[in-house]
């Protein structure tokens, strides 16, 4: 199935759903709402915990409010749900414990990640916010691919990874603006030492 | 270039991108930042020997185990110990070995790097390998060895050499073995007299090996000993004729295989706390010379002196040498003979126990 026909819809563009089966509303921190099949929803163990503890009947579902996902938006939630409306069904996956881990992209995934990395990002937030195990391990295996043949040096541009050098002074500023005087004592400390005291205090 | 901010991912995801990495990426990465590294060792696909399995460890191949290595050295991690062995021979070489142990716990790694010339290998399966900044075409590896191409070898042990010395923060060489047959002669020299400056700015020499040591010209004999302090010297090999002549060398361990060709001569101008000649052609007589030399405080760093004379040792006869001496004890027992000079110091002269001894002085002092 494309990226493209997965079942996933705004629900000002929904269409009546033909399956009999249950389809929850969910709503997106920017008031976008989506319909997810149940099945779907196993995918997420968080969302699979929560409508099970909401016990909503199939006119629960149509006449309450849209259950809120307050901390995703709109964009990353429609890939959400496309993604475990693909996956519904689908095992979810244990770890085997081999390291690295052994993480096949299915091409279904790859087209619905190719997107910037903005979006990526958010993506794998959801992932572990939602606990969409699968989901998790595909998108941070992309990030993980990015790493790919390239030098330490790269990587610190690919990955926005401070320098040790940056990391030192980023360590300092916070120990400093935590305590005012550190600043003032390690200046008169410089300066003891160049006058050549032995003796600080 | 597209960026991700990895470090701002939730940690759970952070781990499962850095658990999801190759290990020749996920070194990189450690090697990009000293945090990221510390990050790296939290999850299962850790980059340190105190966590890496022995298992792991042997799996690897040769950038990971340079890159560890380096990893070791930049974190300056405890329980870690690193040596470089440099092999001079037709095929020069450099095997850099690092362990690790605490308490009951030990783990090894080694890999070595061959240094070959770029002309006679073909060009179709080479990769590269990058050793610092510099990329160096690679003809063939396993797990632990790599065959490295250069247009001039000596060029290749050299910059190796020293890559290494900086990187790993190697305070000495911890071996060094020579050996000349088959060697193109010119080359193998350029490479002898380059490793030997590098040893001689070290403050503690390496183990000496030389094989066919008879191979050596006596201008690379000379540079190789000169001025250069050695732990353990190691030869063999026979001298050839125009090789005779002067030799001198400083260690604490000097063991001759072949030393027909070495002299009363040689042995004087040795400054080594231990020396063992095999198959020499010292007679009882130049032993007793020996012994009057250290009489007169000539061979104060010699601690053990094993020599295998060309004939059946006598004690008598060396002693004999003692008779218009004075100012000494001598003290006689069934196993050996033990003489005190005037300032204290003994020497202690063990009498050969069975037939495969008798040809064997030995002189113990202290």
């Amino acid at each position: 199935m494309s990226v493209e026909n997965a079942p996933v819809v705004d629900v000002d563009e929904a269409a009546i759903p033909v399956e009999k089966k249950m389809y929850y509303r969910f709503e997106s921190n920017d008031k976008k709402e989506f319909r997810v099949s149940e099945l779907a929803i196993q995918q997420s163990e968080t969302l699979n915990r929560l409508v099970e503890a909401m016990g909503y009947t199939s006119e629960d579902v149509e006449n309450k409010p849209a259950i809120a996902i307050e901390n995703i938006d709109g964009k990353t939630l429609k890939l959400v749900f496309q993604w475990c409306e693909h996956h519904k069904g689908e095992a979810i996956p244990v770890d085997d414990g081999s390291v690295p881990k052994i993480v096949e992209i299915p091409e279904f995934d790859a087209k619905l990640m190719d997107i910037d990395n903005g979006l990526l990002f958010k993506l794998i937030w959801a992932a572990d916010y939602l606990n969409i195990v699968q989901l998790l391990n595909v998108s941070c295996k992309k990030v993980a691919n990015m790493a790919q043949g390239k030098t330490p040096a790269q990587l610190r541009r690919v990955y926005l990874l401070p320098s040790d050098e940056e990391d030192e002074a980023a360590k300092r500023a916070a120990q400093e603006a935590q305590d005012p005087r550190a600043r003032e004592v390690e200046e008169e400390f410089e300066e003891r030492k160049r006058q050549g005291g032995n003796s600080f205090f | 270039m597209n960026r991700f901010p990895v470090l701002r991912l939730p940690y759970v995801a952070l781990r499962e991108v850095i658990e999801s990495t190759d290990k020749s990426d996920v070194l990189n990465l450690a090697l990009a930042s000293r945090k990221m590294c510390k990050l790296i060792d939290t999850t299962r696909n850790s980059v340190s020997m105190k966590k890496l399995s022995q298992d792991d460890i042997d799996k690897l191949g040769v950038m990971d185990r340079y890159n560890i290595t380096r990893l070791e050295t930049l974190h300056c991690s405890e329980h870690v110990r690193k040596e470089l062995e440099v092999n001079i021979s037709k095929e020069p070489s450099l095997t850099v070995k690092t362990f690790y142990a605490e308490n009951d716990i030990q783990k090894s790694m080694t890999f070595r790097v061959h240094v070959d010339f770029a002309e006679d290998r073909p060009v179709w399966n080479q990769k590269v390998m990058r050793f610092g900044n510099l990329d160096v075409p690679v003809a063939s590896e396993s797990n632990d060895t790599v065959h490295t191409l250069w247009n001039n070898s000596d060029c290749g042990v050299g910059w190796l050499c020293c890559h290494f010395f900086q990187k790993f923060d190697l305070k000495r060489f911890s071996s060094l073995e020579i050996n000349p047959e088959d060697v193109e002669y010119s080359e193998f020299s350029t490479i002898l007299r380059s490793v030997v400056d590098l040893v001689k700015e070290t403050p503690e020499g390496p183990n000496l090996q030389i094989l066919r040591f008879g191979l050596l010209t006596a201008e690379d004999s000379q540079y190789l000993f000169d001025g250069v302090k050695y732990k353990d010297i190691i030869v063999m090999g026979r001298r050839i004729q125009q090789n005779s002549g002067a030799f001198t060398c400083e260690s604490s361990l000097f063991l001759l295989g072949d030393a027909d060709w070495f002299s009363l001569e040689n042995l004087m101008s040795t400054k080594c706390e231990i020396i063992i000649l095999r198959g020499s052609q010292m007679t009882n007589d130049l032993i007793k010379q020996v012994l009057m030399h250290w009489m007169d405080k000539k061979l104060e760093k010699l601690a053990h002196l094993s020599v295998e004379l060309r004939e059946e040792v006598d004690i008598e006869s060396i002693l004999s040498g003692l008779s218009n001496r004075t100012g000494y004890v001598l003290t006689r027992t069934k196993e050996s003979v033990t003489i005190r000079r005037g300032d204290g110091k003994r020497a202690e002269i063990l009498i050969p126990k069975d037939e495969s001894e008798k040809k064997t002085f030995k002189m113990i002092s202290c």
